[in-house]
């Protein structure tokens, strides 16, 4: 699967790093990178490949101090099929800090 | 007031009193700083154990550890310590000397991107670049490190800011974002689900003592009287000897454990995280229960086993509310028979002392004696046997690598401890392979006379290998052959510490003796039966009903 995210998070020191590494650590490949700051603040669009669900990808970025928000803008399948949406979205300032307990959709924790 | 004198007092404003570290170039200005502060430093003989002493000096005494090294190979010396305290979600703020600013970059005599390489291990890193932003960095850096899911921060300090002057710094003092309350509606489907159930079982891990939850774990499992297993972090958090208790379920859990998991049909999941060596065949895991998952990291939830109900926030709050009596008496009363059933047994035969009864000998003592006990462990089969047969009662009592697997922690680790609770007996369980890893440390026991026992089991060999080659490897007995070690009771003795070995079972008892009376360190070397292997066994890849027992093999 080819995943499309919007990454917004603060601009700070190896924050850009930080993040590519998560997603390479967690068996997401970068195909293609856009991204530029505005005074404290880096907007990044990000195109990845990989098997694994991209919740997984949104999870282990949102873990990351810099991160204020990751959203999932397009889901296809390699031969160009576009795939459902998915739901596993995050924004940091909908909620208080480090409270993430709605930052997902109900069907990702099971309830 | 210099960069270095900024640092001290920003670690006393955040309440720390003892650091480990070694000291060199990069560094040194701290040093300096250092020698007229009130802050104790631990002078370990290898960066690594700055690290891992820090790691359990924070299990212990629930604060953040703090570990200092210089630039290069010191910084890099203290990775692998770090990557422990994030696999085990450790607070920790490690602080690294750095080359000046304008030098990094420069290749420069140990120069090395510190703050790169730690990027994958740490919860967040630090390169200060001024010395106006010092203060608030390593308040910053505190407060990540003990809020939420705890972990390691890196802070890089550049020789020139440590020796740069500024007046106006500010020092906060300790900041916690507090954890939040749990979902009232998450918290009923919850007890709705553990009301109904008919066989349910928790399985607690290092979250509640993360979470200081114990007290609450153990009315939670009294009150619904419920069963419940426990991870290698999770034991101690509700007593070995609890009658609801079924110990570590696992790889290498109890056999009535691992049964009562495959067989229940509500998995009440607390502060634990499904790790492979938990749960062997992940597909097969628990195949009939459905799963509440209680845990203060959002993002454990659902990771590896989809939970039907997720409880995120506070662990302490939650069991509070989930208070329930289900109907489970057959239930409970076929997990209580499963656990007289199939009880280890210490009758083995031969003369050759017999490590699991070893440790049964001791912890029996130490049960019975008033003094805490604090028991560190390396890693291989002895850190196995200890997590079977010595009956914990608290979760900070067992101090052991449970994530990255560290060779190498348990006697620094041991240090730390002590360090951190100077009235408990603290005991280090060794293995011959792991001891080498730091075997330098002897020195600091000298050094401060920290009066640590340990207690080293020699098989000659690296067990747990060996034992994983015997089974699945034909026997290929693949460069796991230590029997040129060295005599570790004479090399104890070369280090200024007293030691004692035991090659027979009617020595046991005097040595525990010692273990138990002396004042100071002590290294009891205990040689074992080479062949020796960790029963019962889920062999890799295999669900956790298929246990290899001694018996079957």
């Amino acid at each position: 699967m080819r995943f499309t995210l919007d990454v917004t998070m603060a601009n700070s020191e190896g924050g850009l790093e930080r993040l590519l590494g998560r997603l390479r650590q967690r068996s997401f490949t970068v195909c293609a990178i856009n991204a530029d700051t505005t005074n404290s603040r880096m907007t990044a669009r990000i195109v990845v490949d990989s098997a694994r669900p991209v919740e997984l990808a949104v999870k282990q970025m949102a873990k990351l101090i810099d991160i204020q928000g990751v959203e999932v803008i397009k889901a296809e399948e390699h031969s160009g099929h576009k795939y459902r949406q998915p739901t596993a979205n995050y924004h940091k300032e909908h909620f208080p800090k480090h409270d993430y307990r709605h930052a997902f959709c109900a069907s990702q924790i099971g309830l | 007031m210099k960069g270095s004198e900024i640092l001290i007092k920003a670690l006393e404003a955040e309440g720390v009193d003892t650091i480990f570290g070694y000291p060199g170039g990069a560094i040194m200005p701290v040093y300096d700083a250092l020698y007229d502060s009130n802050l104790k430093h631990i002078l370990v003989r290898h960066e690594q154990s700055a690290a891992l002493a820090a790691d359990a000096y924070s299990r212990v005494t629930g604060k953040v550890g703090v570990c200092l090294a210089t630039s290069g190979p010191g910084a890099t010396n203290l990775i692998t310590g770090i990557a422990n305290a994030f696999m085990d979600s450790i607070p920790m703020v490690a602080i690294t000397g750095q080359v000046p600013t304008g030098m990094i970059g420069s290749d420069a005599f140990q120069e090395v991107d510190m703050f790169g390489i730690s990027l994958p291990v740490v919860k967040h890193s630090f390169l200060v670049r001024h010395v106006e932003e010092l203060a608030d960095t390593i308040a910053r850096a505190f407060k990540i490190a003990r809020s939420g899911r705890p972990g390691p921060v890196l802070v890089d300090l550049p020789k020139d800011v440590s020796i740069a002057v500024f007046e106006q710094a500010e020092f906060k003092g300790k900041q916690i974002e507090p954890m939040p309350r749990p979902e009232a509606k998450q918290l009923a489907v919850a007890r709705s689900m553990i009301q109904e159930s008919q066989k349910p079982l928790v399985y607690a891990g290092g979250g509640v003592r993360i979470a200081d939850a114990t007290d609450e774990l153990r009315s939670f499992v009294e009150k619904c009287g419920i069963p419940c297993v426990t991870t290698l972090h999770g034991i101690g958090s509700i007593p070995g000897d609890h009658e609801l208790c079924l110990g570590m379920l696992g790889m290498h859990g109890t056999k009535h454990a691992n049964m009562a998991v495959q067989e229940c049909d509500l998995l009440i999941a607390v502060g634990a995280r499904f790790d492979d060596r938990v749960t062997g065949k992940l597909a097969e895991f628990a195949p009939h229960a459905r799963v509440v998952h209680l845990d203060g990291d959002p993002f454990e939830v659902s990771k590896l086993r989809s939970a039907d109900c997720g409880v995120i926030g506070d662990i302490k709050t939650a069991l509070n509310f989930l208070h329930t009596q289900p109907l489970i008496e057959e239930w409970v009363e076929t997990c209580k028979s499963r656990k007289q059933q199939y009880a280890f047994q210490y009758d083995a035969p031969g003369q050759s002392v017999y490590a699991p009864g070893f440790i049964k000998q001791v912890s029996d003592r130490a049960q019975a004696a008033e003094q805490r006990t604090i028991v560190t462990c390396d890693v291989g089969q002895h850190q196995m046997w200890v997590a079977q047969h010595f009956t914990f009662d608290m979760p900070n009592n067992h101090l052991t690598s449970g994530g990255l697997g560290t060779m190498g922690y348990g006697l620094p680790a041991g240090i730390g401890a002590q360090l951190a609770n100077p009235e408990a007996r603290v005991i280090v369980m060794s293995g011959d392979g792991s001891f080498m890893m730091n075997i330098q440390e002897l020195a600091t026991l000298k050094r401060y006379n920290i009066p640590v026992k340990i207690v080293l089991f020699n098989n000659q060999t690296l067990g747990m290998v060996r034992q994983w080659q015997e089974l699945f490897f034909e026997k290929r007995y693949s460069e796991t052959n230590l029997s040129d070690n060295p005599d570790f009771a004479k090399v104890a003795e070369a280090f200024g510490i007293p030691s004692m070995t035991v090659q027979t079972r009617d020595e046991v008892e005097g040595a525990i003796d010692r273990i138990m009376t002396d004042d100071g360190p002590l290294l009891v070397h205990v040689l074992i039966d080479p062949a020796a292997n960790v029963w019962p066994l889920v062999p890799p890849g295999k669900n956790n009903s298929e246990m290899l027992e001694e018996a079957t093999v």
